[in-house]
């Protein structure tokens, strides 16, 4: 009854209740835009920095996250990587092991960084495999082989098939040096990776270095997105790692275990700050939603003040008119989610689907110096739509109290004095 | 970049070879900074030469302290040389050995190729005046040494590249008092001498105090090195005076770094022959390249 009376007295005035709704409506479809975009870069970032380089959970010789001094190192680093991967939530572990050397093409040289890596499982992590613009991934087998960034590889005038000489430091100071064979070229767009990164498999790194069996870094990767939008899966994530109980094949005591957050605040900081300001911009819109629900419904009241006197006047309860206008801002409020839902959601699905192109000149957004995919798209979450719809509700609830209790409280009888 | 350690030749002839062993990138300069002897002098202990102040030098004869410098310069190295030598190394962290081969020229010329470990031999270095080169087998290049990397440890050891290089000799680049000189005659002969070296203004040297002891048979048994503040660095001592012919030479030599007691490198004679005639071209890029038997 009360929602019928509601609904029509909505129409009564046409024009004014389309154009609130279809403004609460905009909005609520645009911060769902916002919402949806944001976490797509928030997971774009999270997949190329925090997966791919930081890992979820990370391992380290207590000391070498601040010295990365060489004898720094996890021993027994293969059986704790693979016990690692087992752990609940976990997916993923890999070992690195990382050196400066003097990369020497024939002709000339120049700094490297080397990595020895896992060749399958790094290309499962970090899909360096993909950025392979020339020649191929390392074989699974420990053959020699190296993969190089572009730049680097331009600046020694190598290509592929060709031999690289790799000079460095071993674990005892003493003089390391080695012959790889160039099977790759790799384009990160990661500056540093592309100009100085060479990729070696890992034994032949250890074999390098004369640090058999160790590793400077086990990087644990968590299960799906899981990880990355929750924080107390990373955390019980970490706690399993730290838990592990190794016996006489490693040992976890005694080295540093810290979350991706932990080893990089700044970065979860970053990302924290970009999730907040996708909150703030619909909260911005909500509190404009709510003063157009206020001024709509304040008006309806005054101009209706006669009427509304004359339904108390014959008994209506005020608590009846007060609940009649509240339903009325909330059909009104429905009308706004079904007109922003309905913009909203075909929005989202163009930006799930086909993205936005934030390319400048060809090249993608860069993030805390690391390339973003040129196109970002947006990420469908039902939850996202829930909570925008959900909060127009609220808010459209909250900002009809006043005019409610205006309406509830209209004396009758100095009501139905008043002239038109 | 680590300070630049001069070891005023010590006599330890070949080394002066070894010297150039170190890797000499640029790009590792970073690297090798972190090596043991670079903070060496940053953590030097206060020294142990209080009672020194009150000593009067003695007068030495013409000529007697001279003779003992050059003698010590030369203790391991004559006219040519050719030798084996075991080198170990103990850190903190692990202790290593290496086995060398060695062959010097006066004090301009001198290669030095390793034997052992395996993963390492091969490696070669040669210094010709005051230029060094290795050569690292594997990879089949030849690298000059920068200045840069002269500061560099030598292969994980207690030496640096400069300490090898460097054909200095005491006698030039010090001034010198005698302290103390053996007593009796003959073969009642016992004590020993002790001489202190102070740099000369210009002398490319970086310590500021030297001081040597040598043995009554002319034959040195320490060598400590101080900063300009007095604060003792590290020491060099001769073991196992042999007599080989008509020389007679300590066979071994160990040098510990004064901030860390505990690790030393030490080297060993295993063979030595002096004053051969080595054949043409044993000092040049080709030999440096030449593959060991």
């Amino acid at each position: 009854m009360i929602l019928r009376v509601a609904w029509r007295n909505l129409w009564r005035r046409r024009k004014r209740t389309l154009l609130t709704s279809l403004a609460m409506g905009v909005g609520v479809a645009l911060s769902m835009a916002t919402m949806s975009l944001q976490k797509g870069v928030y997971l774009e970032v999270f997949d190329e920095m925090v997966t791919d380089s930081l890992g979820h959970v990370q391992l380290h010789h207590p000391n070498y996250p601040q010295h990365n001094r060489m004898h720094e190192t996890i021993p027994h680093a293969e059986a704790l990587a693979r016990a690692a991967e087992k752990v609940k939530g976990a997916s993923l572990s890999v070992q690195r092991l990382f050196t400066a050397a003097l990369a020497g093409g024939l002709e000339r040289s120049a700094g490297a960084l080397v990595t020895g890596v896992e060749p399958e499982r790094e290309a499962r992590l970090s899909e360096l495999d993909r950025e392979v613009t020339e020649g191929r991934w390392l074989a699974s087998q420990a053959q020699g082989e190296a993969v190089v960034g572009y730049k680097l590889a331009q600046e020694l005038k190598l290509s592929v098939g060709q031999e690289l000489a790799l000079i460095g430091q071993d674990n005892f100071g003493g003089m390391a040096s080695e012959l790889f064979k160039v099977v790759g070229l790799v384009s990160s767009g990661a500056v540093e990776m592309d100009e100085a990164g060479v990729w070696v498999h890992l034994h032949d790194a250890q074999a390098l270095l004369a640090l058999e069996g160790q590793a400077h870094e086990v990087l644990v990767v968590g299960r799906g997105e899981a990880v990355a939008e929750d924080l107390t899966a990373l955390k019980a994530l970490k706690a399993q790692i730290s838990d592990l109980e190794g016996g006489s094949e490693f040992s976890v005591q005694g080295l540093s275990v810290r979350t991706w957050r932990e080893a990089r605040p700044s970065l979860g900081q970053m990302m924290d700050t970009q999730r907040a300001s996708s909150l703030i911009m619909l909260m911005v819109v909500l509190a404009v939603s709510a003063l157009g629900v206020l001024n709509t419904m304040l008006m309806a009241v005054f101009e209706r003040s006669k009427e509304l006197g004359l339904m108390l006047a014959l008994g209506v309860s005020p608590a009846r008119v007060g609940a009649m206008v509240v339903s009325e801002a909330l059909l009104l409020a429905s009308l706004s989610a079904v007109v922003g839902g309905a913009l909203g959601g075909a929005l989202n699905l163009y930006l799930a689907r086909v993205g936005v192109d934030f390319s400048v000149n060809g090249e993608g957004l860069s993030y805390g110096g690391i390339r973003l995919s040129p196109v970002i798209k947006g990420v469908w979450s039902w939850s996202d739509v829930g909570v925008a719809l959900s909060a127009l509700m609220i808010v459209t609830l909250v900002a009809s109290l006043w005019p409610a209790l205006k309406a509830a409280r209209t004396h009758p009888i100095t009501s139905l004095k008043e002239r038109d | 970049m680590p300070p630049r350690l001069h070891l005023m030749s010590p006599p330890l002839t070949f080394l002066s070879a070894l010297t150039s062993l170190s890797i000499q990138i640029s790009t590792l300069s970073t690297l090798l900074a972190l090596s043991d002897l670079s903070d060496l002098s940053a953590h030097a202990t206060p020294s142990n030469q209080a009672s020194q102040e009150a000593r009067e030098p003695l007068k030495a004869q013409p000529g007697e302290v001279e003779g003992l410098l050059d003698a010590s310069d030369d203790i391991n190295r004559g006219a040519s040389s050719h030798g084996r030598v075991k080198m170990s190394v103990k850190t903190a962290r692990y202790e290593r050995e290496m086995e060398l081969e060695l062959w010097s020229e006066g004090e301009e010329r001198s290669l030095i190729k390793v034997l052992s470990p395996r993963r390492e031999r091969g490696i070669a270095t040669l210094k010709v005046g005051d230029e060094a080169w290795n050569y690292l087998p594997k990879v089949a290049r030849t690298l000059k040494i920068s200045t840069a990397s002269m500061g560099g440890a030598w292969m994980g050891s207690h030496l640096t590249n400069d300490d090898l290089v460097r054909g200095s000799r005491m006698r030039e680049d010090y001034t010198w008092s005698l302290y103390e000189r053996p007593t009796g005659e003959g073969e009642a002969l016992s004590g020993r001498y002790e001489i202190h070296l102070t740099p000369k203004p210009n002398a490319p040297v970086v310590w500021g105090l030297v001081k040597l002891w040598v043995s009554a048979q002319r034959v040195p048994e320490k060598i400590e090195y101080y900063n300009e503040r007095g604060a003792l660095l590290r020491t060099i001592s001769f073991y196992d005076v042999v007599t080989q012919g008509e020389r007679i030479f300590p066979k071994r030599t160990r040098v510990t770094p004064a901030d860390k007691p505990s690790e030393f490198t030490e080297m060993t004679y295993v063979e030595l022959e002096f004053d051969i005639k080595l054949p043409p071209h044993t000092f040049s890029l080709q030999a440096l390249k030449r593959s060991l038997r």
